[in-house]
């Protein structure tokens, strides 16, 4: 929870480009109540719910996820370019840019 | 002479020296309490303009202004003045700790030679092998895969060999910059987990089910691959797919509430 401001301006400030932040919420932590705890902490964004039946805990699995934070970031094709164990500071956002820089020259 | 015999004035000199020691190390210990406290909030800070910092030159100027004079030389200081003690580890993990918040690589090898050179049967060799991986600057990589070789070589603690196995084979397998030699030392690496860790606990899982997983990792999850799409619910009950945003840079967080 501790880079919940970050993502919160972050997901605020690129409201308007070709950007989506994804989570993907997993059992550390409590998962009970995760609907209203999202809203209770103004988690506006899509979360996919890696918990309860069918898929519990598919995800992180599949990712081979031991612990978090954990960043994936993919461009515009879905392929990975960039991936974080912790908080990944100040690389995150030029990272971003650079991606969002490809999707608009990309589009021209 | 009478009852001051050369053996009883030495015995009391060394009495008296015990209970100096202790007193200048406690010091040391507390100067870098305040130290490592306050490098906490600069470095915060630091991070918060780094964020909103639009270009290059603007993070450069942020760099320039952190307040690097205040802690480096006082943090070497310690170090010398506590040589050989955790004390020392830790102020030359804080100057580390600079040296990656700022990009100065040089203080950065410097801080790790004298750290795996010097306390590689410490501890703290433990939070060193994390931090090098957790949070670590891209830049840091082969640096910090030369310091994992060597705690993982020379440490005395079996949970912290089993960490630094884990961090170098993740490190050297996944980061292009080592190549198809990273990979193999990886494989090497995974196979030795497997060999000795199998069916043990191995930071929190079976060494066959870690190897299983760095492996996937390694093999489906590089920079430059396809993400391998997927299939979920969202917090509305609504089914989705990943590739549902093809076309839009997506950044993809695992996480949970804490």
């Amino acid at each position: 929870m501790g880079l919940l401001p970050q993502k919160k301006a972050l997901v605020e400030r690129l409201e308007d480009e070709p950007f989506r932040f994804l989570g993907v919420l997993g059992r550390e932590g409590d998962p009970a109540d995760f609907r209203a705890r999202l809203k209770q902490h103004g988690i506006t964004w899509r979360n996919a719910l890696d918990l309860g039946e069918p898929a519990d805990g598919v995800l992180w699995a599949r990712w081979a996820v031991r612990g978090f934070p954990q960043f994936y970031l993919l461009d515009a094709s879905g392929v990975i370019r960039q991936r974080w164990f912790g908080d990944p500071g100040a690389e995150l956002e030029p990272a971003i840019e650079a991606l969002l820089a490809e999707a608009r020259a990309a589009a021209k | 002479m009478g009852n001051r015999s050369p053996f009883r004035v030495a015995a009391t000199l060394l009495f008296l020296l015990s209970l100096a020691v202790p007193a200048a190390a406690q010091a040391e210990a507390q100067r870098l309490q305040a130290l490592e406290q306050r490098f906490a909030e600069e470095r915060a800070q630091f991070l918060e303009f780094a964020r909103q910092a639009r270009t290059p030159e603007e993070r450069a100027e942020l760099a320039a202004a952190f307040p690097r004079e205040e802690f480096v030389p006082a943090l070497e200081a310690i170090a010398t003045a506590a040589r050989g003690t955790d004390v020392a580890a830790r102020a030359w993990l804080g100057v580390l700790r600079v040296g990656a918040l700022l990009d100065e690589r040089e203080l950065f090898a410097r801080a790790l030679e004298r750290l795996v050179g010097e306390h590689a049967d410490s501890t703290l060799m433990g939070n060193l092998a994390l931090e090098l991986v957790y949070g670590a600057p891209a830049w840091s990589a082969r640096p910090a895969a030369e310091a994992l070789r060597t705690i993982l070589a020379k440490t005395p603690h079996a949970d912290i060999r089993a960490g630094a196995l884990a961090e170098l084979a993740l490190l050297v397998g996944l980061d292009d910059a080592f190549g198809a030699e990273g990979r193999a030392e990886a494989e090497q690496l995974l196979a030795r987990i497997e060999r000795e860790h199998g069916t043990a606990d191995f930071i929190g899982m079976t060494g066959a089910e870690f190897a299983a997983g760095a492996r996937h990792e390694i093999t489906q999850l590089r920079v430059g691959q396809v993400a391998p799409d997927f299939e979920a619910s969202d917090e509305t009950g609504t089914r989705f797919q990943l590739s549902d945003y093809r076309g839009q840079v997506v950044l993809l967080d695992f996480w949970g509430f804490v």
